[in-house]
């Protein structure tokens, strides 16, 4: 299943610049020092607490289509802090275009990752960090 | 978006009084805190027509109040934002007694595995935290939670008697009257299957919750005192918090609850998760 997934995506390890006392809750479950880049349409939001989840449909080089889950904040940090409403984030959700979504991937090798930054067709893209102070960050 | 600005402005004005621990300063903001309690009375404070102070009102959101919604195909870089801060307060911690320190400590280091907030069930009080709206009539208050883990309430009826009839449950039965301006809150029924804050906070089903509330201005000032017979060596005073009236929010049904990382989890390692 891990080698199936990494066929899946294209990896981008990548040095996340984060500050030294961050992400306890994250690095649980998260690596904040890889970066992979999943190409996928996306499925389905899920608008739940704790944390959201956005479901992207993945296709591999042999045709092959799996689900990869993309989790971010809970819905009161996506409203409150950064003005992000599910329609905002979902874009031309109707449209099933292929986005670029990038994210920390879970530790343990599932096909599940923490958002950072996600690219629309158009260019336009929302960026997330766990900034230091956070809960998320400590 | 004039009044939201007008919002932004009052609340950065009144940040000296906010209790409100922001981020990365929990410690000092309680600081302040403390020393800034006496300067809040900045406005009339509002009556209803008994004479007791107006407390209706939205007066505590986790985090907010809210920034503009972004536009559709708007971009947005958290880093260039610098969204607001995450109002996460810490209440202190209680005095439990000898018999009981160890098993507070492995409830703490366990919390990702243990903790029933965690995993989605009701807080219960005082964990729910202060009201983030309040109803008010002469009869009763009510107070509602949009909480990450659902939508809560509790009524407050007015110098009544506590229920008998009812089973113990997380947010208990509350019973209210005034001490002069104050709304004195007696919360009793509470059962034993929440905890009274992170870090293995646990209770026993004799737990005694007392809640004040005063209005000042636009400012109202909420402390707490539990007491637990059974698992405390002395009743917690919690840290006091002052709430400011958020005049352009109203409050908004929570999402509901369903945890999914627990399986992922590599590790005890954890954030807090206060209200």
């Amino acid at each position: 299943m891990k080698m199936m997934f990494a066929a899946l995506v294209a990896l981008s390890i990548t040095v996340f610049a984060l500050p030294a006392a961050a992400h306890h809750s994250l690095t649980a479950e998260f690596d904040p020092n890889s970066t992979v880049t999943v190409k996928g349409v996306m499925t389905s939001i899920e608008w739940i607490n704790p944390h959201i989840y956005i479901y992207f449909d993945v296709v591999d080089k042999d045709g092959k289509t799996s689900q990869y889950a993309v989790e971010t904040f809970p819905p009161n940090h996506m409203r409150s802090r950064y003005g992000l409403t599910k329609q905002v984030l979902g874009g031309d959700f109707d449209k099933k275009q292929t986005l670029v979504v990038e994210v920390n991937p879970a530790k343990n090798g599932k096909p599940l990752g923490w958002l950072t930054k996600i690219t629309y067709p158009d260019g336009h893209f929302i960026k997330l960090t766990a900034e230091p102070g956070s809960p998320e960050a400590r | 978006m004039r009044s939201r600005v007008t919002t932004v402005a009052i609340i950065t004005a009144g940040i000296v009084c906010l209790s409100l621990a922001l981020v990365g300063g929990q410690a000092g903001a309680q600081g302040k805190q403390d020393g800034a309690r006496a300067a809040t009375a900045s406005a009339a404070t509002p009556r209803l027509a008994d004479g007791h102070p107006d407390l209706n009102g939205q007066w505590h959101h986790r985090i907010g109040p809210p920034v503009p919604q972004l536009k559709p195909g708007q971009s947005y870089d958290a880093a260039i934002a610098k969204p607001i801060g995450i109002a996460q307060f810490n209440p202190g911690k209680p005095a439990y007694k000898p018999e009981y320190v160890a098993k507070v400590k492995d409830l703490d280091e366990r919390q990702v595995q243990v903790d029933p907030a965690w995993y989605c069930q009701p807080p219960g009080v005082p964990r729910v935290g202060p009201p983030q709206k309040i109803v008010q009539t002469a009869k009763e208050l009510v107070f509602l939670y949009d909480d990450l883990n659902g939508n809560f309430f509790r009524v407050v009826r007015m110098n009544a008697a506590h229920r008998t009839d009812i089973e113990a449950s997380a947010h208990g039965d509350s019973v209210g009257r005034w001490d002069g301006d104050t709304l004195v809150v007696d919360v009793t029924n509470l059962d034993e299957t929440t905890w009274l804050s992170d870090n293995g906070l646990f209770h026993s089903d004799k737990t005694h919750v007392v809640e004040r509330l005063r209005r000042e201005g636009d400012t109202l000032h909420y402390d707490v005192t539990v007491e637990d017979p059974v698992v405390f060596s002395e009743p917690w005073k919690q840290r006091s918090r002052d709430l400011k009236l958020m005049k352009d929010y109203e409050i908004e049904e929570a999402p509901y609850c369903s945890e999914r990382d627990a399986s992922h989890l590599q590790d005890l390692s954890h954030h807090g998760n206060l209200r």
